[in-house]
């Protein structure tokens, strides 16, 4: 392996929806990639690609309504999207694993959660039953389920939300993958369960050196997990670069609106203190204007996001932005550029 | 009116659910214990708490879509929970609510204006004055931001953000006082969700609306609340204002609850993404401990706390707090015993 060669490089890919309206490019020409070890979350509202994205990494597309139409998803330089089914089978919850949004609905409720971490590693690791079911009490364990020993022999109706996500992850997790791709894996969960998830989450990368994909609509959990993000925008990427410099500085306007319009929780200290005795004179939020485009708008030649932006010209509609990179001067010398790397596609991006 | 008298008041609320156990045994799962709180008009009073914390029960007792046990609430004085027939109807005219899911809270196979009309027809008066109905309707599309060539369309049609402009159109239709809002942004996409909160923030200052809010988004709700009941198992836990349960918050549990919630611009700096962590899940609403609730999971429980529920008591202006640990006039007891990194405080 070369000393750059990334975990996971997706390069120039698009998927195509049939829809009774035509054929929609759902994923536009989207490239990024991932460090081993690393971790980078995608952002963006419903319907603008994230799921997507996962589903095509994980060779999971609902075919033969969605596919691959072009581009390539290297995991260590092979080719995902060329792999035959065989193939990917073996490269599922064992490489790539992914943890799922609903937990109730990703495990299977007639099979103990113990038979359900041990089928991944009878499967791929070729254990007997004994001997998986022994490392399932251990991987219960290792996600923090008390009494794992007795626990393991549970059905998942009688455990807490937060404990179902955790069999989820302790299932993710079973063969040691590189790659964990998580798709919204607190958005069910209360958010005190949530900050035990993403500790959880935190430790197990530490440990294991797991890179992980985090998919997401929240912005905080994007600022407090990760340390890369993209933006995505009408199945397009519209901003990349590390969380700290998007989000103190971000150049893209959808970016910008989207951390702007979220009311944040430690706005009291700084806007409440100026005559808040009686409540109203709080700022309205900041709006984005409008609503994401129809799939039928995917793949136009122009900015999609021209139609709620308040810096459109003509050129917008015309023309679709290029990404453009810039990188960050590092504290070290030895940050490679690539580590601070932070591209945007907007004709007119800017600071303020 | 005055300011003393709230428009709405609620004391000693009380909601139990008969549960079948085996053998016949029926218990009963107190859903909404003992809570109480004042609104004043044209105020926000917003409830947080987590899944199964009787948020969404107190707000549904309220406006008698489920049925309490004990308690009263009052509405500008007028006692609701005994209210039958005609008189009941004619409290709905006051009091709407606002639903969580834009998508199973509109009838699919009614046209936009049937559904925002549906609540004049029941309990209004379209049939008797239709010209001026249709005007009315014309007049709440436009209130909410929807236009009025949109009447005709099914809610299929719409956004989710728009179907929830619907719902509010809705509820605003019979000239309400008091709107219930259950979790009304949770569903929507975080852009559309400015929309909205904007939304109901223009038209409380315009029509002079009593807002219940009822959210788990800590965030939502430190933009659009006045003041704010934390509950934990169906209890209050603290009550505060504003200003004081987000600068300072006393019960261990708000404490937690508010260093849980991440934020985008608490993550500019790595100091402070230190967090209470609160271990653990609930415990069995069916089988409640003899003391505090929230014991359990307190990093600062004594053994008193798992034989004496504490009672709401008031510490400092605008905050009441149920808690053993907290001493007024001093620091909340996470802090007080170190249990709170430095790095986040308020």
């Amino acid at each position: 392996m070369t000393v750059a060669a990334p975990l996971l490089a997706v390069e120039n890919l698009s998927v195509t929806l049939a829809t009774r309206d035509g054929v929609a490019p759902v994923i536009d020409d989207l490239s990024f990639s991932l460090e081993a070890g690393g971790s980078l979350s995608i952002v963006g509202e419903s319907g603008c690609g994230k799921s997507m994205t996962a589903l095509a990494l994980m060779g999971l597309l609902p075919q033969p309504v969605a596919s691959v139409a072009s581009g390539r998803i290297l995991l260590d330089g092979e080719d995902l999207t060329a792999a035959s089914e065989e193939r990917l089978r073996a490269v599922r919850g064992n490489d790539i694993s992914m943890v799922f949004q609903e937990p109730m609905t990703s495990l299977n409720p007639v099979y103990t959660i113990g038979e359900q971490i041990a089928e991944v590693l009878r499967r791929h690791r070729a254990l007997n039953r004994r001997a998986a079911l022994d490392r399932a009490v251990e991987l219960l364990d290792a996600v923090r389920i008390p009494d794992p020993a007795r626990r393991v022999r549970d059905y998942p109706h009688q455990l807490s939300g937060g404990q179902r996500q955790r069999v989820v992850i302790a299932i993710a997790l079973a063969c040691e993958p590189r790659l964990l791709i998580a798709d919204e894996p607190t958005t069910a969960l209360d958010v005190t369960v949530q900050a035990q998830i993403f500790e959880l989450l935190a430790d197990l990368q530490a440990r294991l050196g797991t890179a992980i994909l985090l998919i997401t609509h929240d912005m905080g959990v994007v600022a407090e997990v990760s340390t890369r993000m993209m933006v995505m925008y009408a199945g397009r990427k519209v901003e990349e670069g590390r969380v700290r410099d998007v989000v103190d500085a971000p150049r893209h306007p959808y970016t910008r609106g989207l951390i702007a319009c979220v009311p944040d929780i430690g706005a009291v200290g700084k806007v409440g203190k100026v005559g808040d005795a009686h409540g109203k004179l709080r700022a309205p939020l900041a709006e984005i204007p409008g609503i994401v485009p129809s799939l039928t708008a995917f793949g136009a030649p122009r900015c999609l996001f021209a139609s709620r932006c308040r810096r459109a010209t003509q050129r917008c509609l015309d023309e679709r932005p290029a990404i453009e990179s810039s990188t960050v001067p590092g504290e070290y010398c030895s940050v490679p550029d690539a580590a601070t790397r932070h591209s945007v596609a907007c004709w007119h991006p800017g600071d303020s | 009116m005055s300011e003393s008298s709230p428009h709405l008041a609620v004391a000693g609320l009380t909601v139990r659910f008969p549960t079948s156990r085996r053998l016949g045994r029926k218990r009963y799962l107190t859903a909404v214990d003992d809570v109480s709180f004042d609104v004043a008009r044209g105020r926000t009073l917003g409830i947080v708490g987590e899944s199964g914390s009787g948020k969404s029960t107190t707000a549904l007792a309220i406006a008698r879509l489920v049925d309490a046990q004990g308690g009263s609430a009052r509405l500008d004085g007028v006692e609701l929970l005994d209210l039958t027939g005609e008189a009941l109807r004619a409290a709905r005219r006051r009091m709407q609510f606002i639903f969580q899911d834009p998508y199973s809270s509109l009838n699919p196979r009614l046209r936009a204006e049937r559904i925002v009309r549906e609540p004049l027809d029941n309990l209004g008066s379209f049939r008797s004055d239709v010209q001026n109905g249709e005007r009315k309707i014309d007049e709440l599309f436009e209130s909410v931001g929807l236009r009025p060539e949109q009447r005709k369309l099914f809610p299929h049609q719409f956004s989710g953000g728009q179907r929830q402009r619907l719902g509010i159109a809705r509820a605003l239709a019979t000239r309400p006082e008091l709107v219930i809002c259950d979790e009304p942004v949770s569903a929507l996409d975080v852009a559309v969700q400015s929309q909205i909160l904007n939304l109901l923030t223009r038209l409380q200052t315009e029509l002079g609306l009593t807002y219940l809010f009822i959210s788990h988004d800590l965030g939502v709700v430190q933009h659009v609340c006045d003041e704010v009941v934390v509950m934990y198992m169906g209890k209050v836990v603290e009550r505060a204002s504003r200003m004081r349960l987000f600068t300072e918050p006393q019960h261990p549990y708000s404490q937690a609850l508010l260093s849980a919630v991440p934020s985008v611009h608490r993550a500019r700096g790595a100091a402070a993404r230190e967090r209470v962590l609160i271990p653990g899940d609930p415990p069995d609403p069916l089988e409640l401990p003899a003391g505090c609730r929230f014991a359990s999971r307190c990093p600062v429980v004594l053994p008193e706390c798992l034989e004496h529920e504490p009672l709401l008591r008031t510490i400092a202006d605008e905050q009441s707090v149920a808690c053993h640990r907290v001493e007024p006039g001093e620091a909340s007891p996470l802090r007080r015993f170190g249990k709170v990194p430095d790095a986040f405080s308020g």
